[in-house]
């Protein structure tokens, strides 16, 4: 009566929270990369070409709907493929927030705690997430709720207000764009897609498992709608030389806010409070979906202590990696694959999974 | 007492019965053994005994000794064989309300600790338990802890059968069951299970009995007892039982689908599942007119961070992040505590603590004294330690206008749960500043969010708000009593119209 699982709607709240932590990280990415303000067109691109590879996966999992990409490779391939596929994904997601965490740690080291050690602000966030990623998936499921609720739709509503003086001619011209930055960022656009990899697992966790294609496309649809609003946002309040140039963009842009009556005088730190809140459950649900990931690689039946595994190795990871503003010139390459190996491993599974399906 | 078996049965012989019950409540002179040889022909040996103060003497006296002494149909027993004469007596017109018959030691004793009379009899193996429980109670009076404006008076007393009868007298519905067993080893406190047969939620009512079917307890004293041992999680800080004094609460609460547990020798009963919005809600919501209680609704959804947060963010604010201020009032705030010694923190704890003594001490004591301490420790105090420059004027608004919000909670227990967190707050907040707070929201919500009450999630409906989207508007808002034409979703019930049914 009570399910265990979760419902169509907490899995979209997942993957929507989840993208839009990594949107938010991975922005100036895209501001920098294409040369003009005609990244959205990026946005669009990589979200049409994750839309055919959900519907391809969709369908081919319809017969394997209580299977993870991972445990659906074990039935398809070889021994060795889905290990080495369920070993990608932890790693994946392990940098991945890894990454989130070290930026995160930085943002409020820089805006709220100048004298406390970063790796102060790692660890209690590292251990009050274990807390969370202990108690299973319904309750992440639960949490992202809540700070959907508390946290991130107040954040897009103050964000809002940093409307005023924006000028919006910044997003024209879009023609002559620029094709090959365009191009270029499609990549990078398609790994601030993260739900798109989460959606891999989380799918076999939804009661209801045949809404599974319709969460899948309401969730590209919003958080494209999300990514392609943020960024327009920035390109029209800052200009694409000068949002080129921003390290945090979100950040940048709360301290521009203005709410008639609002008696705050740095509401970026009001934004920071709301933002520590949704990217501490994208932390919660990505340790999850690792803890997920490494059960069913090494076939355990629980999965909640793998997270004392990772606990050491996330901290190693972000406090060992410089920031991300110095890591930009030299993540390119790297996201290429991330981005390559994420469309292409899901393609690979639903395309087996269709050939073993005709041959039956 | 150590070798006598309670378990045997009643024995033929009445004078080896009365010595087994007499030995058994030895140097127990509350219990009164009266022996009388029944019937005009005055030939049938009988001992009665029950408890002397648990009875109502003049049943017994008026309708069953009379009875049996003056009008008992002896020559129809004498050829009745032994074994059937409780049966001819059980029919007889003895006019008692409820008769049962008693096969064994235990049962006798057990029947007559209730305060039953028990009614043995010569040459028969079975005692007859005549119903006689009657004890001064206290009158239905309204309820202290949960006083309306507009409402209902009446309140639960300390006598189970009161409180059930209060319940039945709002729900005259056949479908509400009510479920009699009996926990404590010792104290056989006797508790009733009740729900309406058509609503409730399977699961939930048979989470309940299971949990309480495996309580092991030599007493029960009050719900509490049973409130901590059928929770789901007993070292959460928040309740997940509900509990009220109030009769229409505990009505309204079967109409939703939930279970209602009455225990004897406690005025209040448990609700059960109890999840975060039903702490929020006050019976007084549903009596005012819409808008107002919506309105108040929504300011104590104002008051639930004031209480928790409101001197943390005075000590991450003034001890942190100062530039949050407009500069007029960090200017302010920045001249008031030059001369206080204590950091904010400090000052915070200090008078936390002061509001948490004053309280406890005004509940200590009698309700004219009590408003007098509170009103002492409030002015007094909080005046002379601003004089003495121990503190700021900004810390005394700051916690005064918390304990005033912490009013506004309907429920004593969460709002004691939130003071308790608000320790908590403080102390991360002056470790970490505002990020303490937002770590400490964010392990609150994580807390919450794991939290159930008999397997139903505790933030439940925000934590699906899509699925239980109808729920949602009796939770922040109050809406129009012809827009709640549908039971609350969460607990899956069968008959969720609440017109034409």
């Amino acid at each position: 009566m009570f399910n265990q699982d979760i419902t169509p709607y907490q899995n979209l709240s997942i993957l929507v929270l989840v993208s839009f932590v990594l949107q938010s990280m991975l922005m100036p990415i895209i501001l920098t990369g294409v040369n003009g303000p005609e990244g959205w067109i990026s946005i669009l691109i990589a979200a049409f070409l994750l839309y055919i590879a959900i519907k391809a996966i969709n369908k081919a999992m319809k017969k394997h709907d209580e299977d993870t990409i991972i445990s659906v490779s074990d039935k398809l391939f070889p021994k060795f493929i889905s290990k080495f596929i369920g070993v990608y994904y932890i790693l994946m997601f392990l940098t991945v927030n890894s990454l989130i965490l070290k930026d995160f740690a930085e943002q409020i080291k820089l805006m709220m705690m100048f004298r406390t050690p970063i790796s102060t602000i790692i660890i209690t966030v590292l251990l009050t997430a274990s807390y969370a990623t202990k108690k299973g998936i319904h309750s992440i499921a639960n949490i992202t709720n809540i700070a959907l609720l508390t946290s991130l739709i107040p954040y897009l509503l103050i964000i809002v207000f940093s409307t005023y003086y924006a000028d919006y001619t910044n997003i024209f011209p879009v023609y002559p764009a620029d094709v090959e930055g365009i191009l270029k960022s499609v990549p990078n656009a398609m790994l601030s897609f993260l739900g798109f990899s989460v959606l891999l697992f989380s799918n076999s966790r939804v009661v209801t498992k045949e809404k599974n294609m319709k969460i899948n496309k309401k969730y590209l649809v919003i958080s494209s709608v999300l990514y392609i609003g943020s960024y327009i946002l920035i390109i029209v309040k800052f200009g694409t030389k000068e949002a080129a140039n921003l390290v945090w963009p979100f950040v940048s842009i709360m301290k521009f806010v203005n709410i008639p009556g609002f008696f705050f005088e740095s509401t970026e730190i009001v934004g920071l409070c709301l933002q520590i809140v949704v990217i501490f459950t994208s932390i919660c649900i990505l340790a999850f979906f690792t803890n997920l990931a490494m059960q069913e690689t090494f076939k355990t039946r629980e999965n909640g202590y793998f997270i004392f595994i990772q606990i050491p190795i996330l901290y190693l990871m972000a406090a060992g990696l410089p920031g991300m503003y110095m890591m930009f010139p030299y993540i390119q390459i790297p996201i290429y694959i991330i981005s390559g190996m994420n469309l292409l491993i899901p393609l690979i599974v639903a395309y087996a999974g269709s050939r073993k399906k005709r041959s039956i | 007492m150590k070798d006598i078996d309670l378990t045997q049965n009643i024995d033929l012989d009445l004078n080896k019965n009365e010595q087994i019950l007499r030995k058994i409540f030895e140097n127990t002179d509350d219990i009164v053994f009266r022996k009388l040889e029944g019937g005009i022909t005055k030939k049938l040996k009988m001992l009665l005994f029950y408890v002397d103060g648990m009875t109502t003497k003049e049943a017994i006296s008026e309708y069953a000794i009379e009875k049996l002494l003056m009008n008992l149909d002896l020559t129809k027993i004498r050829n009745t064989p032994n074994a059937q004469i409780h049966d001819e007596i059980a029919k007889s017109n003895i006019a008692v309300s409820e008769i049962q018959i008693l096969t064994t030691i235990q049962e006798c004793i057990d029947k007559v600790l209730s305060g039953e009379t028990v009614l043995l009899l010569e040459n028969c193996s079975k005692g007859i338990m005549l119903s006689s429980r009657g004890w001064p109670m206290r009158g239905v009076q309204e309820p202290s802890a949960e006083t309306l404006i507009r409402g209902a008076r009446d309140g639960f007393n300390e006598t189970m059968k009161v409180n059930i009868s209060l319940i039945r007298r709002r729900i005259r519905d056949p479908k509400l069951k009510v479920k009699y067993s009996q926990v404590g080893k010792r104290s056989k406190t006797d508790i009733a299970v009740m729900y309406i047969e058509d609503l409730v939620n399977n699961t939930v009512l048979e989470t309940v009995e299971k949990r309480i079917s495996n309580i092991e307890i030599d007493a029960v004293l009050e719900s509490s007892y049973i409130e901590e041992m059928i929770e789901d999680d007993s070292y959460s800080l928040f309740p997940q039982i509900e509990n009220t004094e109030r009769p229409d609460a505990a009505a309204s609460a079967l109409l939703e689908g939930r279970v209602v547990i009455a225990i004897d020798n406690t005025p209040s009963v448990l609700i059960a599942p109890a999840i975060f919005v039903s702490f929020m809600q006050s019976s007084e919501d549903y009596y005012e007119r819409w808008m107002p209680a919506c309105a108040t609704r929504i300011l104590r959804y104002i008051a639930l961070p004031i209480v928790m947060i409101l001197p943390a963010l005075y000590v991450a604010v003034t001890q942190y992040h100062p530039n949050l201020l407009p500069t007029q009032l960090a200017l302010y705030v920045a001249a008031s505590r030059a001369n206080v010694p204590f950091p904010p923190y400090f000052e915070a704890l200090l008078m936390e603590l002061v509001i948490e003594l004053v309280r406890e001490a005004s509940f200590r004591i009698t309700t004219p004294v009590g408003s007098t301490i509170g009103l002492v420790g409030g002015l007094v105090i909080g005046q002379s330690s601003v004089e003495a420059g121990l503190i700021t004027p900004l810390a005394v608004i700051v916690v005064a206008l918390t304990a005033i919000a912490s009013f506004t909670i309907p429920s004593y227990n969460f709002g004691a749960t939130l003071r308790l967190i608000r320790f908590g707050f403080i102390i991360l907040a002056a470790i970490f500043g505002l990020f303490g707070i937002s770590i400490g929201l964010s392990f609150l919500i994580i807390h919450l969010c794991t939290l159930k009450s008999c397997g139903v999630p505790y933030m439940t409906p925000f934590t699906s708000f899509v699925e239980n989207k109808r729920d949602l508007k009796d939770t922040i808002v109050r809406p129009r009593i012809s827009k709640m034409v549908r039971k609350p979703d969460y607990l899956h019930m069968e008959k969720k119209e609440r017109k034409n049914v």
